[in-house]
């Protein structure tokens, strides 16, 4: 990659959620290193919630989480969490509880860059994932293997990796943990304490043990690393890529942040355009790149058209990827997006070759814009062309 | 007679079709391809308890396996099997030889995980790394080319795995209206003209050509409701048009009753009853009952006896439909009660015969450079 300003672009959209005009201040005087950096130490901040915020509010969390990413002080904290909520994907379609879906997004922004370990452990008793994966019908009379399941095939090993008896011994050891009022309530007499054989270790196990178990995997490591680097740098993670933050893990105990430090180092990392924006980063990279930081009313019907609406992930799976973002009704309505915020952005058009480009403009849309006088259409074609779609 | 309004809209239809000979296209002045032919997918998502579908109401191990959850009083179809209660609207179809009911669907070292067993039943691929896996749809289309901007629409959120591969055709939408183009918007679209050799350009290409002949379809009226209603709904007034689709795909989410399963299954049994009715009879209520055939189907059954949550688990094989016109009746063996594969049903029918019957069939596309050894079934008319 050529210039510097296109590298620090590159990361941006990567590491965050795109340009702003701002950002050409905060981080363009800084050199590729100084952004790193400071990307990574924002990890530390806590997020700052508006005033007004009320869970209680219909469409208040995913408004006010899309605020953050739009306006926030920490892009990369918020990606992460985009990027944990897509891995342990809990749907509030079944759990419907605001408060309760606010919360597990709360702790996957807190502990999302520190040890996956730790991540997984309270995750496992995260009263949204609970009632999600049917944590309450897990008793020692009938376990329920819901979560034991996705605990090994989604979230840590994937298939193939697990044999149906660690499913079977996994739902025993986690028999009695429940959520009651919002809160993770263990019951004894609902767990079963005796002793299960699980990946070849024998035990009177409880869940915190399958989880201490099944993160100490080196299966594990290369796991959610190969999503990571799926989600922020290459659909198709190169092994040696792999390995090399497999590598990292182990030596950080699954540290995330130093994964991240590390995967920022990464060929694969720095290829760009291999990724095909979610609608979540569509949107909210091509507000920011207009200057907007607050989130226009028709986001939400927007973005549920596009195929994404926060806290309601299409199931455990996850969010799809790739061309999967790109049917033709979610297609359609990127360009519709496009068009709506260059009606209501036209300035725009005076700094959004920098924004979104880094002040040079792809070869094609250069020629697209030679036939759009209207600034609304210039800023509608730059937002639309396939190049913005991709990071 | 004592016409509700629903009886009265599907006579309506029916007289329709009188009015305007030959089919209902005729307002739009434009005809379908002669032969032109539809396979209509369904897919009943989380593996639906087959054997409350299809009922063995003779056999003793079934009620001793579901001493909770057995079917007392299924509408019988035979000597041997009868419906779910709530299956009725199927039942009547049967009744008039709409329908073919296979049993035993499954495959071989059956995957008991939702998302490993619909990735086999889209790629019809049992083969290990899915990475870059092409979906069975998706290779038929590109072994059967065909310049049709609409080859298959999928009425789901997002392109399912089974055209995955194909080159070009398939659209993935939810609302005709949402294809709607404002003005304002035509700048910008013609962007795409300059790209070649671009995913994202030529998808988007599609769209805008898919859109042109689709955003002002209006779906049908007198489908039954619900969201299977809907989405059929959809799905006729495509079929009415003058588009030759040859695929269309829909789902119905609900199936994966691992608890409490008796009132939630009934629900689900009644929407897909009442709605594969309504469709059914408007399609023969012109030749569109001889030019579609739709399969039913899940990624896999449950388990045959039932749990101690008033449910049951991930199983395996399980009783396919096929309705349109078909050799009626039933097809294949039933899965035995006394001989389980530690406790789940055997299969006796691999779900890939029935692609490579609708592949042959239906779509006039040859299933043995994509699905070999596995052959047509003697299902269709």
């Amino acid at each position: 990659m050529a210039t510097q300003s296109r590298q620090i672009g590159h990361l941006l959209r990567r590491a965050g959620f795109g340009v702003s005009p701002a950002d050409l201040d905060a981080y363009f005087r800084l050199d590729l290193k100084g952004v790193k950096r400071r990307l990574l130490e924002q990890l530390d901040l806590p997020p700052e919630t508006s005033r007004t915020f009320s869970v209680y509010v219909p469409g208040a969390i995913q408004t006010e989480w899309l605020t953050r990413m739009l306006s926030g002080h920490a892009p990369l904290a918020e990606k992460l969490t985009l990027f944990w909520h897509g891995h342990f994907a809990t749907s509030d379609a079944k759990v419907r509880d605001a408060r309760l879906m606010w919360a597990q997004m709360t702790l996957l922004r807190s502990r999302g860059s520190g040890k996956f370990r730790e991540l997984v452990a309270a995750i496992s008793r995260d009263p949204a994932m609970i009632r999600w994966l049917d944590g309450n019908a897990n008793r020692r009379e009938h376990p329920n293997e819901n979560y034991a399941r996705e605990l090994q095939e989604l979230f840590t090993l994937g298939v193939g990796n697990f044999t149906e008896r660690d499913v079977r011994e996994a739902a025993r050891a986690f028999s009695g943990w429940g959520a009651r009022a919002g809160q993770f309530r263990f019951a004894p007499h609902q767990h079963d304490a005796g002793t299960k054989r699980f990946h070849g270790k024998v035990g009177k196990f409880d869940g915190d043990d399958i989880v201490k178990i099944v993160t100490a995997l080196p299966r594990c490591h290369e796991y959610w690393v190969e999503r990571l680097l799926r989600f922020f740098a290459t659909p198709q993670p190169p092994p040696k890529a792999v390995r090399k933050l497999a590598g990292v893990s182990r030596r950080t105990r699954g540290d995330v942040r130093s994964v991240c430090k590390a995967m920022f180092e990464l060929d694969c990392f720095w290829e760009p355009r291999t990724l095909v924006r979610g609608p979540v980063d569509f949107l909210v990279s091509a507000l920011r790149a207009c200057g907007k930081k607050d989130l226009p009313e028709w986001s939400h019907a927007a973005l549920q058209r596009m195929g994404q609406t926060l806290f309601l992930p299409p199931s455990v799976k996850g969010w799809t990827s790739g061309a999967g973002w790109l049917g033709t009704t979610a297609i359609l309505e990127r360009l519709k997006v496009a068009t709506v915020i260059g009606q209501t952005y036209s300035r725009a058009a005076a700094w959004i070759h920098r924004t979104a480009f880094d002040g040079e403009l792809p070869a094609r849309v250069e020629h697209a814009l030679t036939s759009a006088q209207a600034e609304a259409d210039r800023v509608a074609i730059v937002l639309a062309s396939p190049e913005f779609q991709r990071v | 007679m004592n016409l509700n309004r629903r009886d009265f809209l599907s006579q309506g239809i029916a007289f329709g079709s009188l009015l305007f000979v030959p089919r209902l296209s005729w307002a739009r002045g434009a005809k379908k391809a002669d032969g032109a032919r539809t396979l209509v997918m369904l897919h009943l998502r989380g593996g639906n308890d087959g054997l409350n579908t299809v009922v063995p109401y003779t056999d003793a191990e079934y009620k001793r396996l579901r001493p909770g959850l057995a079917i007392d009083r299924p509408l019988k179809i035979g000597r041997e099997f009868g419906l779910h209660p709530r299956l009725d609207g199927l039942a009547k179809l049967y009744k008039k030889d709409r329908v073919a009911i296979v049993h035993g669907v499954g495959y071989p070292k059956p995957s008991y995980s939702h998302f490993r067993s619909t990735e086999i039943y889209y790629t019809g691929d049992m083969g290990g790394a899915t990475a870059h896996a092409r979906g069975w749809l998706g290779r038929a289309f590109a072994q059967k080319k065909s310049d049709a901007p609409v080859r298959a629409v999928a009425f789901e959120d997002e392109e399912p795995l089974a055209f995955s591969g194909a080159p070009g055709g398939v659209v993935t939408m939810r609302d005709f209206k949402d294809l709607k183009l404002p003005a304002a918007a035509r700048t910008a679209a013609g962007l795409y003209r300059d790209y070649d050799n671009d995913e994202v350009a030529g998808r988007a290409s599609e769209a805008l050509s898919a859109a042109r002949r689709m955003a002002s379809l209006k779906p049908a009226r007198g489908m039954f409701g619900g969201s299977l209603g809907d989405g059929l709904s959809k799905a006729l007034a495509l079929l009415r048009s003058d588009i030759d689709v040859e695929v269309i795909h829909l789902s119905l989410n609900g199936f994966d009753t691992h608890a409490k399963q008796g009132g939630a299954h009934a629900d689900l049994m009644w929407q897909l009853g009442q709605n594969l009715h309504s469709f059914q009879e408007a399609l023969d209520s012109t030749d569109l009952g001889a030019r579609v055939t739709t399969l039913v189907f899940s990624e896999f059954g449950r388990r045959a006896g039932e749990n101690l949550s008033g449910g049951t688990d991930h199983g395996a094989a399980y009783p396919a439909f096929v309705l349109g016109n078909v050799q009626p009746g039933f097809h294949g063996r039933a899965p035995s009660l006394d001989n389980l594969d530690d406790g789940n049903l055997r299969y006796t029918t691999d779900f890939r015969r029935i692609y490579a019957t609708m592949l042959k069939g239906v779509l006039q596309i040859d299933p043995k450079p994509l699905l070999g050894a596995h052959k047509p079934l003697e299902l269709l008319a």
